[in-house]
């Protein structure tokens, strides 16, 4: 117990970096990973723009990055960092790569989604002489807002597992204080705690997310 | 009102060629009812979705209202849609939105302002006698009634034209009826050219003034409903027309005795 409270406000600190670090890359996701995933839908082959070379660019790179081992590309990306945020280390350099993955990770996921609406909702959209962009925020985004809320809660707590891995370059987290202290150290109590918090905030997340995802779909 | 001419339309499945439609010319006069008659997979959807180029033709052309829209932009076939309602057989409507949202999502592609939008969604809804469903749900309304907010907002935007894909196939005798009557006062009172493919000969019988026959892509024969005998000289249109004397027409009646 004497550890824990001696090292509150480091757990504190870790609370705010995995906080940061969480945020940003799920920022990430939403504002690019989201229009890569709509990008994805619409070009797939079949569907409203298809276009075939421009889907399987995306489609490719998306992958790729998806492949690596998060390790590997946080690693990789550490001149990427340093030129965005002007250092390689720190919660901030850590968001950069963690973005990076966050990206293509939302984006299959919002794809996934928008292939769950139903063809004869946009074809009567497209009758209608509805603009593509009032088909993509009337039609496509409301209809799949169920699901890409699910996606969003998956992203955010794997994004919040992988942040842990970002200790690795100081990027600091209750990951990264669970491994230095519990594994390295061998203090128990704080590697305890610190699973206690991840827990606990998984767990939130996911409630908060099918809270949300059910409140949202009127398809009984 | 609506002319197709020699159009024509050739969908790839694998490696084949699927010939969907046949060159085919048709001509639909201004406050007619046409039905299209056949079997499924005879080119019937095909043809109907040609006419607002839901379907783009492999060959031929498709006029409404003297517009060529296959010479359109994709800006002028947007503008043109909207005087073009389309309903379908499983309603798609938007599930997440209210039955007004439904009704102001065609208003607003067609950019009415915000006021109006509300205004006219309502009075939409009040004449397919759903105004007390506005703030509802499509989940929670029964076939025929989705199928009555859908025709709501086919013609929100005051269409000349409304195209109807098997709209009833999907609903019990007693209430393709009454979808039946309603599409017919839409047409009486409002002017609309309505074109209504089916697979049923009772809903082309009760509904439409001219009934083509469809078979292998092609339009077989054209029957003018307002005669009072009709005489199909095709098989197809033998069949279709004597068998539903004797099969169906009982459990049709009973349809309409239900109504009192
Ligand atoms: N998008 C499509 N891709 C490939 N084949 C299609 C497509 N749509 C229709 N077809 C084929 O075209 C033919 C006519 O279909 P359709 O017009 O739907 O018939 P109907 O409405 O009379 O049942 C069928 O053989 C069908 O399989
Ligand atoms: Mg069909």
């Amino acid at each position: 117990m004497d550890s824990i409270l001696a090292l509150q406000s480091e757990i504190i600190k870790a609370i705010e970096q995995t906080f940061t670090m969480v945020s940003i890359s799920v920022a990430a996701a939403i504002i690019v990973g989201m229009p890569v995933g709509i990008l994805l839908f619409l070009t797939a082959p079949g569907n409203l723009r298809a276009n075939r070379p421009l889907y399987s660019v995306v489609s490719y790179a998306v992958n790729l990055v998806r492949s690596f081992p998060f390790l590997i590309l946080l690693v990789a990306l550490i001149p990427f960092s340093r030129m965005i945020v002007g250092t390689a280390i720190g919660p901030l350099a850590a968001s950069v790569s963690l973005s990076v993955a966050a990206i293509p990770f939302y984006a299959r996921l919002v794809e996934q989604s928008l292939r769950d609406v139903p063809k004869g909702v946009i074809e009567a959209a497209v009758a209608s002489g509805a603009s593509m962009k009032h088909i993509i925020w009337g039609v496509l985004l409301s209809e799949a807002r169920p699901g890409l809320v699910s996606g969003l809660t998956v992203t955010i707590i794997s994004f919040i597992s992988y942040s842990a891995a970002a200790g690795t370059v100081g990027g600091g987290g209750i990951g990264d204080l669970a491994i230095r202290y519990g594994y390295q150290r061998f203090e128990t109590e704080v590697m305890a705690a610190c699973i206690v918090i991840l827990v606990v905030i998984v767990q939130l997340v996911q409630w908060i997310g099918s809270f949300a995802a059910s409140r949202l779909d009127k398809r009984k | 009102m609506i002319t197709f001419r020699e159009v024509s339309k050739q969908f790839k499945a694998g490696r084949q060629w699927v010939e969907a439609v046949r060159p085919t010319s048709l001509h639909v006069e201004k406050g007619q009812i046409q039905g299209i008659i056949g079997f499924s997979g005879a080119g019937k959807s095909t043809l109907l979705r040609m006419a607002n180029l839901l379907e783009l033709p492999t060959a031929g052309e498709v006029y409404i209202d003297g517009q060529e829209l296959t010479g359109l932009s994709a800006g002028e076939l947007r503008e043109a849609r909207r005087s073009i309602g389309m309903v379908f057989q499983h309603y798609n409507l938007l599930s997440n939105e209210t039955c007004a949202a439904n009704v102001e999502f065609v208003l607003k592609a067609a950019k009415l302002p915000g006021r109006e939008r509300k205004r006219r969604a309502e009075e939409c809804l009040e004449i397919v006698g759903l105004a007390d469903k506005a703030k509802q749900y499509p989940a929670q309304l029964s076939g025929g009634q989705k199928q009555r907010v859908a025709i709501a907002r086919a013609l929100a935007n005051n269409p000349k034209v409304l195209l109807c894909d098997e709209p009833t196939s999907a609903l019990d005798p007693v209430t393709t009826l009454s979808i039946l009557e309603f599409l017919e006062k839409i047409n009486r009172e409002l002017q609309v050219t309505i074109m209504l493919v089916t697979h049923e000969i009772q809903v082309a019988k009760r509904l439409c003034s001219r009934v083509a026959v469809m078979e292998g892509g092609a339009i077989t024969e054209q029957l003018d409903m307002t005669l009072p005998e009709i005489k199909p000289v095709t098989p197809l249109g033998q069949f279709l027309f004597d068998t539903a004397e004797v099969s169906s027409s009982s459990v049709w009646r009973r349809g309409e005795g239900y109504r009192g």
